[in-house]
C-alpha cells in the first residue's frame, strides 16, 4: 500500500507537471507529505523522491518521443550555461533542481502536518 | 507560552519554508538581466526540452483554419523543405505565411525589428544606439511610403500582404508560451502580430545589407579629398575600373543622359572632418550587431545558350553572396497553383519566391552596386536644430519622434530630423543628411510578383520595370532558348556630380533630378557569344554616359568566370556546379610574374623558408585547403597592400579598387604610388613585393611554425555560420568553423581569416529536358529552431561543394511518397 501511494504520487506529480507546469506539480507532493499515513519523519526525503522521480520519468519520455532532438537540447542548453560543459550536467542539474524543490514542499508538509495535529489536539 | 510555541514552530515549519518554495518558484521563472530564466534549462517537460519534441511532428496532419478559401496540401520532403499545392495564389501566400513562421519566427520577428530600430526593447540598453543609428538610415521611411501606396492603389497586392499576414498570425496565435521559438525564451519576449508593413521591413533590410554599407565609402573618400588633393584623387579612384570587364558587351540601350561632371573641388571644414570620422565609428559599430562589413559580398551568376551546353538548351546558375547566419538569409519553398508551379528561395517575411524558376523561366540576381545613396553637409541654425540652411533660406526640419523602449528601462523619446535631403544622423552634435533611394516608396512586391508566373523574357522584362530597390543584375534563361542579363533598379542621377563625396546640403547641386531609364540600363539578350556573366563588376564600358558607381567589385571573379566560359567547353550542370566552387585565385595570376622574380632574386638560405618560397613560384593558385601556398600568399598579400597604399591612413581604410592595383603592377610597375614614402630611396612595385614576401616567409615559420602541415590554408582559414543574434553567448547555436577553401576574390567568395559572407545559395537550372529543372543548396536549412536538425541539415553538403537536385512535382497526385516525410493539410 505505501509503495503503491508512493509510485501513484510520482505518476500523479508527473501528470500534473506535463499538463499544467511544474510549479502546480509540488502540490502532489505537498499533499502526500501532509496526509500519507506511512509519513511520519523525513518529509522531505519522500517529497524529494517523488519530485525527482517525476522529472525523471518526464525526462525519459522526452526522450521516447524525439531522442535526437533531446540530445541536442541538453548539449545545446548546456553550452549556453558554460561552454565547456558536459551535456550531461544539464538533466543532473535538473533533478537537482527537482530534489531541492521537492525537499523544501516535504518541510513545508511537514510543518502543516504538525500544525494540523497540535490544531486537532487543542480542539 | 503556548500560544508563543506555537507561533514560532508556525513560522519556522510553515511561513519559512513557504517563503523559501515560492521565491524559489518566482526567481526561477523571471529574467534576470540578460540571463534567461532558470526553468528554460531546468525544466525537463515545458523548458527547452519541449522545443525538441516540437521537432517530432506527426506524418500527417490535417488542421483547419479561418482565411482559407480552399483546402491546401504542405508535404515536406526528405530535406524539410515544404512543397505547398494550393488551388490560389491567396491560399498559397497564407500557406507561406504559416509555414514560414512556423519555421522561422524569430528571424522574421528580428528583422523587423532591425529595420525599424526596436532592437533595444528585447536586447536591452545596449541596443539603443544601434536602434537610433537605424532609425537614422531612414528605412522605416520607405516602408510606411510604400505601405501607404499599396493601400491606396493596390487592392490586390494588399490584399496579398493581408493574407500572408493571416498565414503567419494564424501560426503565432496557435503558440504557448512554452511552445516559444529558442530565442524568445532566451531573451523573455513574445513575438508581436505580424503586419503586412512588415513584409516590406523585410525588403528595407536586403536593400540595407547590399546598398548602405558599403555607402560611408563617400565619406572615407571626402576625407581622402583633403589629405590628397584632386588629382592623386582621380589617380586613385578613377571614374572606370582599368581593367573592365562589362557584363553586357553588346549593349544598346538607349542613352538619353546628361554628360557627367566630377564635383572634387569641395573643401571640408573640421567640424565637418570630425563628424565623418565619427560617422565612420559609427558605422562599424552598428554593422557589428546585425550585418558585417561588404568584404566576401557580392554575388554571381552567368549563364549560357544551348550553342555552350551539351545538352543544347540553356543553363543558369547563381549564387548571391551575403552575410551568412543560421538560421539561414533563405527560406527554400515549392509553390504550385493553377498560375504557377515555381521553385526557389524567399526571404522569411515575403510572399514570394525571389530567386528560382518555374515551368518557363529561371532567373537569378547579383548586386549592381550602384551608388543609391548620397550625404549631404547640413548647417542649422543653431543647436537646436529646428532649421537648416537651403540655398540662403532657413528651412524648418520635419521631426519624426517616436518612443524608444529599452527592456526594464523607462520609454526614451528619440526624435529624427529629417531634412529635404532625408534624415540626419547627429554624432555628438555633428551631423549630415542622408538621401537613399531606399527612402521612396518601392515597386520591389510588383516585380516579385509577376517574376512568379512570367513565362518568356517579355513577360520578365516587364516585371523588371518595377524593380526598384536594391538595385540588382539578374540574369535570365526560358525554355524557347532566350538568355538575357539586365541591371534594374533605381539609378539616381544627380544635378551636378556624383555621388562621390560628400555634397553641399546648402546648394542644389547635389539634388536628385531623375532616374536612368530603364532603357538605358545595362542589358544583353542573346549575345553572340553564348553566354553572360556578372559578378559585381563595373557593368558597363567607359563610354556608358551615365554615373553609376565608383565603387566596383574588382573584376576578378569576373574574369575567371569569363575565362571558363569563354572556353571551348560544352557545359552541363555539373561543370556550372563546379565553377561556383571555383578557388583558382586571379589575384595570385595578376602577380605571379612579379612574384617569381622577387623570389628568384631573393637570397635565402635557410631550408625550410626556401622551400616555401619555391613552393609558391610552382603554385597553380588552387586555393584548396590543403594547399600551404594560400597561407604565405596571404601573408604576403597582407603586407604588400599596407605597404603599397601607405598614403592611406589606416583610420580611413579604403585602399584604392584592386583592379587599379594590379593594373599598375602590369602596366607601371614604377609608378611614384609603389614608394615607400618612409624611405629616402624611391622604390619600385618590386621592392615593395620582395620586402612583402621576405617579411611574408619570415611570418609563416615564426607564427606557423617549420612545419609544413601546420600551413595547410584549411587549418588556418575557417568559415563560420553565426547564429543571427551574433552574441558570442549563444555560441552553442553557431556552427563552425569548418575548414574552407577559396581567397578573397576566387569564385567561391572567400575574403578574410574567418570567412563569415559567401554563397548564401548556390543554384543551377537546366532546361535539358523543355523544362527547367533546378538543383541548389544553402548553408543551413529549414528551420529555425535550433534544436531541430532542420536547422543545418544542408550545412555539410553546401561545404561539400555539391547540390540537392530538387524535387518539383506538379500535383499532390504526382507525389512519390517516398520523397515525402510529412504531409499537412490545411483546410478552410
Amino acid at each position: 500500500m505505501t509503495i503503491l501511494l508512493f509510485i501513484g504520487a510520482i505518476l500523479l506529480t508527473a501528470a500534473t507537471h506535463y499538463l499544467s507546469g511544474w510549479m502546480w506539480s509540488l502540490c502532489i507532493p505537498l499533499m502526500y507529505g501532509i496526509f500519507a499515513p506511512n509519513v511520519t519523519e523525513r518529509t522531505w526525503l519522500w517529497t524529494g523522491g517523488i519530485t525527482v522521480s517525476a522529472w525523471v520519468a518526464l525526462f525519459t519520455l522526452n526522450f521516447l518521443i524525439a531522442a535526437e532532438p533531446t540530445l541536442r537540447v541538453i548539449n545545446t542548453m548546456a553550452g549556453l550555461i558554460q561552454a565547456s560543459l558536459p551535456g550531461f550536467i544539464l538533466p543532473v542539474l535538473s533533478f537537482v533542481f527537482a530534489g531541492i524543490v521537492g525537499a523544501l514542499t516535504g518541510q513545508l508538509a511537514s510543518g502543516v502536518r504538525k500544525f494540523l495535529s497540535s490544531f486537532n489536539a487543542g480542539l | 507560552m503556548k500560544q508563543t510555541i506555537i507561533s514560532w514552530s508556525f513560522f519556522r515549519q510553515i511561513i519559512i519554508p513557504a517563503f523559501v518554495l515560492a521565491l524559489i518558484c518566482w526567481a526561477s521563472s523571471r529574467q534576470w538581466g540578460t540571463l534567461p530564466p532558470l526553468t528554460l534549462f531546468l525544466d525537463v517537460w515545458n523548458g527547452a526540452y519541449n522545443l525538441a519534441r516540437l521537432t517530432n511532428e506527426p506524418e500527417s496532419q490535417s488542421l483547419h483554419f479561418k482565411g482559407l478559401s480552399s483546402t491546401v496540401t504542405v508535404c515536406r520532403d526528405e530535406r524539410g523543405v515544404p512543397h505547398i499545392f494550393a488551388s490560389n495564389q491567396r491560399d498559397a501566400a497564407f500557406a507561406l505565411g504559416y509555414l514560414t513562421a512556423k519555421d522561422r519566427l524569430f528571424q522574421m520577428d528580428f528583422q523587423t525589428r532591425v529595420a525599424t530600430g526596436r532592437l533595444a526593447e528585447v536586447l536591452g540598453e545596449r541596443a539603443i544606439d544601434n536602434d537610433k543609428y537605424l532609425r537614422r538610415t531612414g528605412m522605416y521611411l520607405g516602408a510606411e511610403r510604400t505601405m501607404a501606396v499599396i493601400e491606396q492603389n493596390k487592392p490586390d497586392l494588399k490584399n496579398l500582404l493581408e493574407i500572408y499576414t493571416q498565414g503567419v498570425n494564424t501560426y503565432i496565435n496557435s503558440l504557448t508560451d512554452a511552445d516559444l521559438p529558442l530565442e524568445f525564451r532566451l531573451l523573455h519576449y513574445k513575438p508581436e502580430p505580424w503586419k503586412p508593413i512588415n513584409t516590406l521591413f523585410v525588403n528595407q533590410i536586403m536593400a540595407l545589407d547590399l546598398t548602405f554599407t558599403g555607402q560611408s565609402n563617400d565619406v572615407k573618400r571626402a576625407m581622402l579629398l583633403e589629405k590628397l588633393g584632386e588629382t592623386a584623387m582621380k589617380e586613385l579612384y578613377p571614374e572606370h575600373t582599368p581593367m573592365p570587364e562589362p557584363q553586357s558587351p553588346e549593349f544598346q540601350g538607349i542613352y538619353t543622359g546628361s554628360p557627367k561632371t566630377q564635383n572634387t573641388n569641395i573643401t571640408y571644414s573640421q567640424t565637418l572632418h570630425n563628424t565623418m570620422e565619427l560617422f565612420l565609428a559609427h558605422v562599424r559599430h552598428a554593422a557589428q550587431v546585425f550585418r558585417d562589413d561588404a568584404e566576401g559580398k557580392g554575388s554571381n551568376n552567368w549563364v549560357a545558350t544551348g550553342n555552350k551546353t551539351k545538352s543544347g538548351k540553356p543553363l543558369l546558375a547563381g549564387d548571391p553572396h551575403l552575410s551568412l547566419s543560421l538560421p539561414a538569409i533563405w527560406y527554400e519553398a515549392h509553390i504550385v497553383t493553377p498560375e504557377t508551379n515555381i521553385y526557389g528561395v524567399t526571404i522569411p517575411g515575403t510572399p514570394g519566391i525571389i530567386v528560382g524558376y518555374n515551368d518557363y523561366i529561371a532567373w537569378s540576381p547579383t548586386n549592381t552596386g550602384a551608388d543609391v545613396l548620397d550625404f549631404y553637409t547640413v548647417t542649422f541654425e543653431n543647436e537646436h536644430q529646428q532649421r537648416y540652411k537651403y540655398k540662403g533660406e532657413w528651412i524648418p526640419v520635419h521631426e519624426d519622434i517616436r518612443p524608444l523602449r529599452v527592456k526594464g528601462k523607462p520609454d526614451l523619446a528619440d526624435t529624427v530630423r529629417f531634412t529635404r535631403w532625408g534624415p540626419v544622423i547627429t554624432v555628438q552634435k555633428q551631423t549630415l543628411a542622408i538621401r537613399w533611394t531606399a527612402h521612396e516608396s518601392s515597386t520591389l512586391l510588383e516585380a516579385l510578383q509577376g517574376f512568379q508566373t512570367a513565362q518568356n523574357w517579355k513577360d520578365f522584362q516587364s516585371a523588371q520595370r518595377y524593380w526598384d530597390i536594391p538595385a540588382q543584375n539578374l540574369v535570365f534563361a526560358d525554355n524557347s532558348g532566350t538568355i538575357a542579363l539586365r541591371s534594374c533598379g533605381k539609378y539616381p542621377i544627380r544635378k551636378k556630380g556624383h555621388g562621390k563625396f560628400i555634397h553641399n546640403g546648402e546648394t542644389d547641386e547635389g539634388e536628385w533630378i531623375g532616374y536612368i531609364p530603364f532603357e538605358s540600363l545595362p542589358a544583353s539578350v542573346n549575345p553572340t557569344r553564348n553566354w553572360l556573366e556578372s559578378a559585381n563588376q563595373e557593368p558597363v564600358p567607359a563610354n556608358y554616359p551615365y554615373y553609376l558607381n565608383y565603387d566596383w567589385s574588382n573584376s576578378l571573379r569576373a574574369k575567371r568566370i569569363t575565362q571558363v566560359l569563354a572556353s571551348t567547353e560544352q557545359f552541363d550542370g555539373n561543370s556550372f556546379r563546379a565553377l561556383q566552387t571555383d578557388v583558382v585565385s586571379m589575384q595570385f595570376y595578376s602577380i605571379r610574374d612579379l612574384l617569381e622574380q622577387c623570389i628568384a632574386e631573393a637570397n635565402i638560405n635557410d631550408p625550410v623558408k626556401k622551400a616555401a618560397l619555391e613552393k609558391l613560384r610552382s603554385w597553380n593558385g588552387v586555393t584548396g585547403v590543403e594547399s600551404t601556398e594560400t597561407l604565405l600568399f596571404k601573408i604576403f598579400w597582407d603586407n604588400f597592400i599596407p605597404s603599397v597604399w601607405d598614403e592611406i591612413p589606416d583610420s580611413i581604410s579604403h585602399y584604392p579598387q584592386q583592379d587599379l592595383l594590379l593594373f599598375l603592377l602590369q602596366n607601371n610597375p614604377e609608378s611614384i604610388w609603389f614608394d615607400d614614402r618612409r624611405t629616402p630611396e624611391r622604390e619600385q612595385a618590386k621592392d615593395i613585393c620582395r620586402r612583402s614576401i621576405l617579411s611574408a616567409v619570415d611570418t609563416l615559420v615564426i607564427k606557423y611554425g617549420s612545419n609544413p602541415q601546420n600551413w595547410a590554408w584549411g587549418k588556418n582559414h575557417t568559415l563560420v555560420l553565426r547564429h543571427l543574434l551574433r552574441q558570442t553567448s549563444v555560441k552553442p547555436l553557431w556552427r563552425g568553423p569548418f575548414p574552407f577553401p577559396g581567397f578573397s576574390s576566387t569564385v567561391l567568395p572567400a575574403a578574410g581569416w574567418t570567412v563569415t559572407n559567401s554563397a548564401s545559395w548556390r543554384m543551377v537550372v537546366d532546361f535539358k529536358d523543355g523544362k527547367p529543372a533546378g538543383s541548389g543548396v544553402y548553408p543551413g536549412g529549414p528551420s529555425g529552431n535550433p534544436l531541430s536538425p532542420y536547422y543545418d541539415n544542408q550545412v555539410s553538403m553546401w561545404l561539400s561543394g555539391n547540390l540537392y537536385p530538387h524535387y518539383k512535382p506538379g500535383s499532390p497526385e504526382t507525389l512519390d511518397k517516398s520523397k515525402i516525410l510529412q504531409t499537412l493539410i490545411l483546410k478552410p
